[in-house]
């Protein structure tokens, strides 16, 4: 197990490395350079002015040559300068905000399963029922609904109209001055929305994968045996059906890393939230080149290390797999 | 129709309907006729072969006496006791007592438990044994359907279908139930395989003497292991008869035919009956008789009267006008 996982480990170098170049290559082919903000914008700046700008960060130089530098610097975790004007390391910049993302990301993975893993199993217990009748059709609405609309509605609703819920940034203005207890309930005020929108799409998506996991389960016939031996259905359908339906879960979790990030990017930026998907925001409309690297070499690199984690769990769960 | 010993099952009039949908958009549901008005008795320690094309509802039957499916209407007696509508605690208690072995020994075991939780599972919810008795006991179960003792701790996924099909043997008798539905027990496997499943059964029910409800498409191992045979066609009962009485003189047209498309080796040739036709949809089976359509002896009345099920000949039981 140890090996399997030092090589999948080793396999994620070349992978990077392909994904880097891909989105280095990307970049720069959209339209707009990293310094057309601080030189075409200004009328002040002389053509003077911008080729220093050009040299300075190393952009005269055809992209092979770019893209080896910026290789390079990154073989000894150097992620570079930021060329927004403030000229921070795009390092420091990614882990003061990482930790905001991570805490929304994982809280709203934790609503999902204690929400959709439930529903799922209830709705393919009682197939057809009504109650597995309206929670299709409402996870299916919700489903198709965008993400960033409910959004607004939300914020209107809670935010506006009935004055509840906050509907930006992390704490309040007067954070500072409240106690210990009333911190806490600020924070936790502020991302209450946040980490509703940032579960909404994986809730619907999960609770339907569960719910077809527990059907294709439940008419296997070790669940007939299991009834015929005298269990109760609770029994059944926790101890035989549930931990077997389970199993393709954890491979999903892991799929999901990609899909929480980007939704990041959306929700952050509509509620205001100094975390890496706002980050990420501001670098592309600025064409940062450094920091839309860096994040997006973190992402990769997240990803590939929830496959990984994904694979080693399904292989400690599934006896099948353990053995093989 | 028994010889002597007493009925442990006895199933009266039994029909099983499920509804389908015509198509996506039709609210209208057509109900497909499993079952339809089915009786059939096994006698204690006996072993009844059921058997019929795929399709027939011998499959349906068969969970219907186990109360796995819930019949529409019909009454299920086991032991006497009629168990149609039992119910939470008294349902459990009867389960012991009945248990099944099923065709796919690659579905019917749990693919995430030991094989000695799997065997010894029912145990613990009777309370027969407690976890480390189970062990020992779950060992002496598997050394006696033919499994070596490192069985135990392992996972289904290890072993061939034939040893999955001993493991679903052992936890189908680790209750000492007294009535076994077998569906099927050896059509997923190698004929060699199947013989040496078969004469396990057979010791098996030797030596513990329970009654056997053996489903079946293959009159080869019906004829090998049965006391009576029923036959099945459409969701109907067409011919109940003791085995050896059945397979030497077989009454009913279908029971005819059936038979002589068994291949054998050596023996009289026997008259060759080819059926017309596909066996009609169990959604909108033909009126009066089910079989009329593909008979060769059906006549005008067959189209329109559905023939009673009655006993045309000592201990023998057909539904059939001209019988």
């Amino acid at each position: 197990m140890l090996r399997y996982i030092g090589r999948r480990l080793l396999l994620t170098i070349p992978l990077l490395v392909g994904i880097s170049l891909l989105s280095f290559l990307a970049i720069h082919m959209a339209p707009g350079g990293p310094i057309s903000v601080a030189a075409d914008l200004n009328p002040k700046a002389t053509a003077e002015y911008r080729e220093r700008m050009v040299r300075y960060y190393g952009l005269d130089q055809p992209i092979h040559v770019q893209y080896g530098r910026w290789l390079g610097r990154m073989a000894t975790l150097d992620f570079g300068e930021s060329f927004a004007p403030d000229g921070r390391q795009v390092s420091e910049k990614i882990r003061e905000r990482i930790p905001v993302t991570l805490t929304i990301n994982i809280l709203s993975m934790g609503l999902i399963f204690l929400v959709a893993i439930p529903l799922g199993i209830y709705s393919a217990v009682r197939k057809d029922s009504w109650f597995d009748r309206i929670s299709t059709v409402t996870v299916f609405t919700g489903f198709a609904v965008p993400t960033f609309w409910l959004a607004l509605l939300l914020m209107i609703l809670f935010g506006v109209k009935l004055g509840w819920l906050p509907i930006s940034g992390l704490v309040s203005l007067e954070h500072d001055s409240l106690s210990l207890a009333g911190k806490a309930w600020d924070r936790a005020r502020h991302l209450v929305l946040p980490v509703l929108l940032a579960g909404f799409g994986g809730l619907a998506g999960m609770s339907r994968y569960m719910r077809s996991n527990m059907l294709e389960v439940i008419r296997q016939d070790y669940i007939a045996a299991a009834k015929a031996k005298g269990l109760v259905e609770r029994q059944v359908v926790f101890r035989h059906a549930m931990r077997n339906a389970l199993l393709p879960v954890i491979t999903i979790l892991g799929l999901s890393v990609p899909d929480l990030l980007g939704g990041a990017v959306i929700f952050e930026t509509i509620f205001a939230i100094p975390g890496m998907g706002q980050l990420f925001y501001q670098g592309v409309m600025s064409r940062d080149v450094p920091l839309i690297m860096g994040i997006l070499v973190i992402g990769a690199f997240l990803t590939l290390i929830g496959n990984l984690l994904a694979d080693v769990g399904y292989a400690l769960a599934d006896p099948r797999i353990r053995a093989g | 129709m028994t010889g002597g010993s007493g009925i442990l099952l006895s199933l009266e009039n039994i029909y099983k309907l499920f509804p389908v949908k015509a198509s996506f958009f039709s609210r209208e549901m057509l109900r497909v006729h499993a079952v339809d008005g089915v009786s059939l008795d096994v006698p204690a320690g006996k072993t009844v072969g059921l058997v019929g094309e795929s399709g027939c509802g011998k499959t349906t039957l068969g969970r219907v006496a186990l109360r796995l499916i819930s019949p529409d209407s019909g009454t299920i007696r086991f032991d006497g006791r009629d168990i149609t509508s039992l119910a939470g605690e008294e349902m459990r208690r009867t389960r012991r007592m009945m248990q099944i072995i099923f065709q796919d020994p690659y579905s019917s075991l749990n693919p995430r438990m030991r094989v000695r939780d799997i065997v010894g599972e029912g145990w613990l919810v009777h309370g027969m044994a407690n976890r480390r008795e189970i062990r020992e006991m779950a060992l002496r179960l598997l050394l006696r359907v033919g499994l070596s003792e490192d069985a135990a701790d392992k996972y289904p996924h290890e072993f061939s279908g034939g040893q999955r099909q001993r493991i679903g043997i052992a936890r189908a008798i680790a209750l000492s139930p007294k009535l076994v539905v077998a569906d099927e027990p050896v059509s997923a496997l190698d004929v060699s395989v199947q013989a040496q499943i078969l004469n396990l059964l057979m010791d098996i029910q030797q030596e513990y003497g329970m009654a056997y409800l053996f489903v079946s498409h293959d009159l080869r191992v019906i004829r090998h292991v049965s006391d009576v045979v029923a036959v099945m066609y459409l969701g109907k009962m067409m011919e109940v008869s003791p085995a050896a009485e059945l397979f030497c003189s077989p009454l009913h047209p279908y029971t005819r035919s059936l038979l002589s498309a068994v291949p054998m080796i050596g023996g009289t040739p026997r008259e060759k009956i080819v059926l017309r036709g596909e066996i009609p949809s169990p959604i909108a089976p033909p009126p009066g008789c089910r079989f009329h359509t593909r008979c060769f002896m059906a006549k005008e009345v067959c189209e329109e009267v559905c023939p009673a099920f009655r006993e045309s000949a000592p201990g023998r039981f057909t539904a059939c006008h001209f019988v």
